[in-house]
C-alpha cells in the first residue's frame, strides 16, 4: 500500500513536472500570518474531500493518486508536447537570464548574493552613457553636465533566449487552448465522457482559467455546468467573453524564432494581449542598454505628494532619477539584430504590419458589476481554487 | 528632464505619428498601450522624459531626433 508520504512526494512531483505551482493550491497561513505550503491530506491520512480536489486539478482518476502512478500521470505529458517542452525552455530560460545552470546558479547567489554577470560592465556602461548624453546634448541641451559627476548610476539590458524550439513550443501551447475552448462550449451541449472531464479540468489547471467575471474562481467543469444558464443568459459568442486565462505569459518572444511565424505570433497576442507591449520593451532593451543616473549637480526637487504624506513616510528632497537608452555597440548586438528587427516589427503600429491585439466582443464583456451581481444572486462563489 | 520648449516639440511630434498610424489617440492608446490622460498630457503639454521618446521612436520606427525638429 502506498504511504501517505509517498503520494505527497508523488504528487509534488507530478506539479512540478507539469509546471503547476504547488504553492498556489496548497498553502496555508501559520502562527506569523505567513503563508506557507501545506500537505495536500493535512490530517496526515487520505480524505475524500483532498483526493477530489487533487484530482480535479490534475486530471486524474483516483488510483492514479492512490497508487502514485507515474505511468498513469504522464497522460498529459504524452498528449501534449507542450510539457516536454516547457521543461527544456525553463532550463534554458534560466541559463540565459544567470548564464549558469540552475545549480551553479543558486551556489553563485548563495555566494555572492546577487546575479553574477560578466557580459555588460559598469564602467565601460558608465563612460558610453556620458559619450550619449554629450551627443544629445546638441540636439537637447543642458542634457550634459560638464562640471558634474554621474551619480546612482544603474543600468539593466536583456538578451535573447536561445530556444530553437520555440515555434512548436507555442503552437503546443496554443493547442492546449484550443481544446479547453472546444470541451468548454462542449459542456454547453453536451455530457463530457470521464476521460473528457479529467481532461477539461487538468487543462482549467494549466491554464489557469477562471471566469472573467470574477465571481466564479476556476472554471472546473462543475463551474461550468453551475454557471451555464448565466452564461447562456449573457449569451456572448467567444470563448474570451467568458473565460480569462491567468497563466501568465511565458515569454516565447524572448527567443530568436519568435518573430519567424507572423501568424503563430498574433495567435499567441489574441492570448496574451498584453504580451505586444511586452515585445516592445523587450526590443528596446535587446537594442540598447537601459541606464538611470543623477547629475551630481542636479536640482534638488520635492514631490508635491509629499505635502499630503505623513512625515515619517515623506521622500524630502532628492535629485530624481533620470533614465535614457544607450545604445549597444555591434559586438554586443551580434547576430540579435536580425532578429530583433523581425521582432519589432511584430510589436509596429497595426498599420505598420504590426500584430492587432483582440477586440472585446461587446461592452457587456467587461461590465463586470452586472455579471457579478448575477452570479452571487444565484448563490455562486468561488470556492477553495473552486 | 528635457526643457519646456523642446518637449513640447515632442509632444506634437507624436500627435503627427498617432495621427499618421491610428485612426483616432484611444486606438493608439488601446494599441501601444498607454493611459489615454497620458497620450492627452504628452501631447498637449510635452513629453519631458528621454527614455519615453527613445521608446515612441523605436515603436514608430522614427529617429529619436525627428522629434525634436521643427517644421
Amino acid at each position: 500500500m502506498t504511504t501517505i508520504n509517498t503520494i505527497q512526494k508523488f504528487i509534488e512531483a507530478v506539479m512540478d513536472r507539469y509546471s503547476i505551482p504547488y504553492g498556489v493550491f496548497f498553502s496555508e497561513y501559520n502562527s506569523d500570518d505567513q503563508l506557507v505550503k501545506r500537505k495536500v491530506f493535512p490530517q496526515g491520512k487520505i480524505d475524500d474531500y483532498n483526493l477530489n480536489r487533487i484530482c480535479r486539478i490534475l486530471g486524474f482518476d483516483q488510483d492514479v493518486i492512490l497508487n502514485a502512478d507515474k505511468d498513469k500521470a504522464n497522460i498529459w505529458f504524452n498528449k501534449y508536447p507542450y510539457f516536454r517542452l516547457m521543461l527544456q525552455y525553463r532550463t534554458t530560460n534560466y541559463y540565459a537570464e544567470y548564464g549558469t545552470s540552475p545549480a551553479e546558479g543558486r551556489l553563485l547567489s548563495a555566494i555572492f548574493g546577487k546575479k553574477f554577470c560578466k557580459k555588460y560592465l559598469d564602467e565601460d556602461i558608465k563612460q558610453r552613457l556620458l559619450e550619449t548624453l554629450k551627443r544629445y546634448d546638441s540636439v537637447i541641451p543642458h542634457l550634459y553636465h560638464p562640471d558634474a559627476t554621474i551619480e546612482r548610476f544603474m543600468h539593466s539590458e536583456q538578451d535573447f533566449v536561445p530556444f530553437d524550439q520555440v515555434e512548436l513550443l507555442v503552437q503546443s501551447f496554443v493547442q492546449l487552448v484550443e481544446r479547453h475552448k472546444e470541451l468548454f462550449f462542449k459542456i454547453w451541449h453536451l455530457d463530457l465522457t470521464k476521460e473528457e472531464i479529467n481532461e477539461y479540468n487538468f487543462l482549467t489547471t494549466v491554464l489557469d482559467a477562471e471566469d472573467l467575471a470574477k465571481a466564479g474562481g476556476y472554471l472546473y467543469h462543475h463551474k461550468v455546468l453551475e454557471l451555464l444558464p448565466i452564461f447562456k443568459k449573457e449569451g456572448f459568442e467567444k470563448y474570451e467573453s467568458y473565460v480569462k486565462i491567468c497563466k501568465g505569459d511565458f515569454k516565447p518572444w524572448k527567443c530568436p524564432r519568435f518573430a519567424d511565424n507572423f501568424d503563430l505570433a498574433q495567435q499567441y497576442i489574441n492570448i496574451f494581449p498584453r504580451a505586444k507591449e511586452n515585445i516592445r520593451e523587450f526590443c528596446m532593451q535587446i537594442r540598447n542598454i537601459h541606464c538611470g543616473y543623477t547629475w551630481s549637480d542636479d536640482e534638488y526637487v520635492i514631490d508635491e505628494d509629499d505635502a499630503w504624506t505623513p512625515e515619517e513616510f515623506r521622500i524630502g528632497p532628492h535629485q530624481p532619477l533620470k533614465f535614457i537608452y544607450v545604445p549597444k555597440t555591434e559586438a554586443e548586438l551580434g547576430d540579435d539584430l536580425t532578429f530583433v528587427e523581425k521582432l519589432s516589427c511584430l510589436a509596429a503600429p497595426p498599420a505598420q504590419g504590426g500584430l492587432v491585439l483582440p477586440q472585446i466582443e461587446s461592452p457587456q464583456v467587461m461590465s463586470f458589476m452586472p455579471r457579478m451581481m448575477d452570479r452571487v444572486s444565484a448563490g455562486i462563489k468561488k470556492g477553495e481554487n473552486d | 528632464m528635457i526643457e519646456k520648449a523642446f518637449s513640447l516639440v515632442a509632444g506634437e511630434k507624436l500627435r503627427q505619428l498617432i495621427k499618421d498610424n491610428y485612426s483616432s489617440q484611444e486606438e493608439f492608446a488601446f494599441d501601444y498601450p498607454m493611459d489615454l490622460r497620458t497620450v492627452s498630457r504628452y501631447i498637449n503639454n510635452g513629453i519631458t522624459k528621454i527614455d519615453t521618446i527613445q521608446e515612441l521612436a523605436e515603436f514608430f520606427k522614427v529617429p529619436f531626433i525627428t522629434f525634436f525638429e521643427t517644421k
